[in-house]
């Protein structure tokens, strides 16, 4: 009997969980409907259309998945850190510098090709933990909020990465009287992550998908994972009970910086080739992770789930656009109003988070 | 009869708080309703106030049948009450918070010469010694239940109900709280006092009712009951009282030496020197905020000291890592089991593990083995008879007393040779609390060195083999069992001293 109930009870949590998210994504719909109404279109066509531009043939899944791996990797970014209570939105930061690292390395690392493509994945993957453990020394030494540092650094990471290309490390092919944003050197042919097979995705989304798995193995069945959910829980009670906070916290943002390191540096092995100015930027690749996280409640597989809804729903818009001649900027409300709402959720869990920090930090003195 | 309370039921979901209550209260007359947590007498009180509505039952005051839909209505026909947590505004004077609501008027301004004259003649009147003028925030707690009491009687309450009054207080301010009840009562008001000290209840009290289990088990004139009927009364069965057998310590298993904290230039702890042997039980008895709660961070590793060295099992692990401490020998019962104690939010599991996560067999190479987590939480509820339905749920949804007893079970389950306990039975019911008590004896027995930190005097008196005393960060006195009344060291704990009044 109490097996039972306690199979309710996971029931329960699940469905409670699964419940806002979904009301906020159909709520989301309802109001795109209700534009393009107004605009004159049949809105289930319209829907119709963006479904199969995002899932109906296999060239564009493909696009989907595609487009969802950055966002994959943005949103274990944010997992990672949320969840040990360290509101930290420096994905974007991290990801631009991780594609810029791997951008580097792949151009100039005079090593065989497949040996550059792990060597830019490396140098990816450090250079988002890096810039992730630096908010985490601002706040560890100087107690500057992760909202305000790491939304600066991702600013910082742009523009410096936007005078690498600009400047030093501008592609010598360029023609400098084309109007495009600047841009590195092309790498190889043989620095790439090829599709799994032809006209599939290229091998980045397989290693999110992993990065996914392991990421739930972490939080599910491992001491860090127990470590970091008791520090987001209770970073007092952590301390209480051994946990290093200090620790944690370096540990926690370099594998979050990681993620999003990885996600960059996928956007330039599998797609790019090459970093060009605004590439991360523009495309909000981190701040569509984040909105899959929240969407997931920071559960890894939700995120996956979530990054792949969201990735459709931009390629899927491309074609209700060309198709119907719906502007793009539909899709953009439906992400906008999904924001919103579980915006409203973020910033009940940032300052629940604030609070039991500062409690947790203010401890000795309070 | 200034009121009377029939037949009152009043359950929540599905538990019944209040079962078939009736009371009255008669003019001028201190009547106090003792039960344990959870026993239904803040709830008859609630829906006395107005918080609360009765599923049946009749409320009459003065006479007449009255229905409250809100504190107001209560006001309006004088009932009025002293809540547990005091609602002030900080930055306001003391006249300025009486008043509050029923603002005195000039125009649209407020007239802040009649407001101080009326305060200061409510004041005389009721002889509470108040500065209408005086800031709250520069007010000390007893001050402030002060102008929470003549807040009340400027609304002209007749019947004024008292909610644990004593929880916040110092001895000497119970003294004082005591004495203005009994004012009160001379001036021709009826009070009810909510509590669960049986020594306030015979000191003052006409009339005392019990309640268990939402109901009225039992009345008493108080002048024909002594604490021993109440208590057993209000657990059911008798009491048994502590057999403590003499201490055999051993050697000195946690000692500090001249520990030292400044903090932002202030000296919270100034050269404490203390020792707990094995096999004793030491009490640090104090009035809270005089340093108790730095001095264990200090000892625990949750601070860093800024002087002196804290030795565990011999081992100096002065402004170590809580790990290192723990690892020491160390276990600690924290102060507050919401703040450092546990994650409300987390599974009687993760809370059960808190301290464990890296031993052996609950993880190994990092990775957690759930199975042994599992048979750990059982094993921690069944061994302290905690009510909990699943170790899968939230540690919040526990009773406080339960919740208390997983904290207990988990830091007496290390089995270390140092256990600091600080405020073990801090809000709960006796029933858990007698649990707890006999563990720390028997831990005491097999040989551990218990630090005892509590607010509460009768909980240092009766379990203490030694008793240290801080006032201002200091140790004023030691003094071993049975070499101290709770006068003297009630009086050492405001700063007081023995040999002047010698």
């Amino acid at each position: 009997m109490n097996n039972e109930r306690n199979w309710r009870r996971t029931l329960l949590g699940i469905v409670d969980t699964v419940t806002q998210p979904l009301i906020a994504v159909l709520i989301s719909f309802l109001l795109g409907a209700v534009v393009i109404l107004v605009i004159g279109k049949n809105p289930l066509l319209a829907y119709g259309e963006m479904i199969r531009g995002a899932f109906g043939k296999q060239v564009y899944l493909m696009n989907t998945l595609k487009r969802a791996t950055p966002i994959i990797m943005g949103g274990l970014a944010v997992c990672m850190a949320w969840r040990s209570g360290y509101e930290a939105m420096g994905g974007e930061g991290q990801m631009i510098l991780g594609a810029v690292a791997a951008a580097l390395v792949g151009y100039y690392l005079p090593v065989p090709g497949w040996l550059r493509i792990l060597a830019a994945m490396l140098a990816a993957a450090a250079a988002g933990a890096l810039y992730s453990m630096f908010s985490g020394w601002l706040y560890d030494r100087f107690d500057v909020t992760f909202v305000i540092s790491t939304l600066m650094l991702n600013y910082i990471a742009n523009y410096f990465a936007a005078y690498l290309c600009n400047y030093p490390l501008r592609d010598p092919e360029a023609n400098v009287y084309q109007m495009q944003n600047a841009q590195t050197g092309k790498l190889p042919a043989d620095v790439a992550l090829p599709p799994i097979m032809k006209g599939w995705v290229h091998w980045g989304f397989v290693i999110a998908v992993a990065a996914v798995l392991v990421t739930w193995f972490l939080f599910k069945k491992t001491s860090f994972g127990y470590k970091s959910r008791m520090g987001g829980l209770n970073p007092r009670f952590a301390l209480y009970g051994g946990i290093d906070a200090r620790k944690m916290l370096y540990l926690v943002l370099a594998l979050s910086g990681v993620m999003a390191g990885l996600g960059g540096s996928f956007e330039v092995l599998g797609s790019k080739s090459r970093y060009v100015d605004q590439m991360i930027f523009s495309t909000g690749y981190a701040w569509t992770g984040m909105v899959a996280a929240l969407l997931a409640n920071m559960n890894p597989i939700g995120t996956l789930l979530a990054s792949i809804l969201l990735a459709g729903l931009a390629v899927g818009g491309s074609t209700m656009m060309l198709n119907m001649d719906i502007p793009l900027e539909v899709c953009n409300i439906i992400e906008g109003i999904i924001t919103l709402f579980m915006s409203a959720r973020m910033i009940r869990i940032a300052q629940g988070n604030i609070r039991r920090r500062r409690r947790a930090k203010g401890g000795e003195a309070a | 009869m200034v009121f009377e309370m029939k037949h009152i039921t009043k359950t929540y979901d599905t538990v019944v708080a209040n079962d078939d209550v009736s009371l009255h209260l008669n003019r001028g007359e201190i009547l106090s309703i003792v039960g344990e947590n959870g026993a239904g007498k803040s709830t008859i009180m609630k829906i006395l106030y107005g918080l609360e509505k009765p599923d049946s039952g009749e409320i009459i005051v003065g006479g007449k049948t009255q229905r409250f839909n809100n504190p107001s209505d209560a006001m309006a026909v004088g009932i009025g009450m002293v809540q547990q947590h005091f609602m002030l505004f900080e930055q306001m004077t003391v006249a300025e918070n009486i008043v509050f609501k029923n603002e005195l008027k000039n125009g649209p301004f407020m007239d802040m010469n009649r407001t101080v004259e009326t305060v200061r003649q409510i004041s005389e009147r009721y002889e509470l010694k108040i500065d209408p003028l005086a800031r709250i925030s520069d007010c000390p707690v007893g001050l402030r239940q002060r102008v929470e009491i003549l807040k009340i009687l400027y609304q002209n309450a007749e019947i004024i109900i008292f909610d644990e009054p004593s929880a916040v207080l110092t001895p000497l301010e119970v003294e004082a709280l005591l004495e203005t009840i009994r004012g009160l009562a001379r001036a021709g008001k009826s009070i009810v006092l909510i509590t669960h000290k049986l020594q306030e209840v015979m000191a003052v009290s006409d009339r005392v009712y019990v309640m268990r289990q939402g109901r009225v088990v039992a009345e008493r004139m108080a002048a024909e009951t002594d604490i021993r009927e109440l208590a057993m009364l209000m657990v059911g069965h008798p009491l048994a009282s502590y057999e403590i057998d003499p201490p055999k310590p051993g050697e000195t298993l946690l000692e500090t030496q001249g520990l030292r904290l400044t903090e932002n230039g202030r000296e919270v702890l100034s050269d404490i020197s203390l020792h707990v042997n094995a096999g004793e039980i030491v009490g640090i008895a104090g009035v809270s905020g005089n340093g108790q709660s730095e001095l264990i961070r200090c000892i625990t590793g949750l601070e860093k000291s800024t002087g002196g060295r804290v030795l565990v099992c011999g081992r100096d692990v002065t402004n170590r890592s809580v790990r290192e401490i723990r690892d020491a020998g160390l276990a600690h019962i924290s102060e507050d089991r919401y703040v450092w104690g546990s994650a409300p939010e987390g599974t009687l599991e993760e809370n059960a593990l808190m301290a464990r996560q890296d031993e052996k067999p609950f993880s190994a190479g990092g990775i957690i083995r759930p199975g042994a987590i599992r048979e750990l939480a059982v094993r921690l509820i069944q061994d302290f008879n905690v009510k909990a339905s699943s170790p899968t749920q939230k540690m919040r949804e526990l009773s406080g007393g339960n919740a208390q007893k997983l904290i207990v079970a988990r830091e007496m389950s290390l089995d270390t040779p140092v256990l600091i306990c600080c405020e073990p039975t801090r809000g709960i019911d006796i029933g858990a609390m007698e649990a707890i008590h006999n563990r720390m004896l028997q831990r005491r027995d097999d040989g551990a060195a218990i630090l005892l930190v509590s607010s509460e005097l009768t909980e240092i008196m009766s379990l203490s083999d030694r008793i240290y005393v801080i006032f201002e960060g200091r140790i004023v006195g030691e003094f071993s069992r049975g070499s101290m009344d709770d006068r003297h060291l009630g009086l050492l704990m405001v700063g007081g001293s023995i040999g002047h009044e010698q």
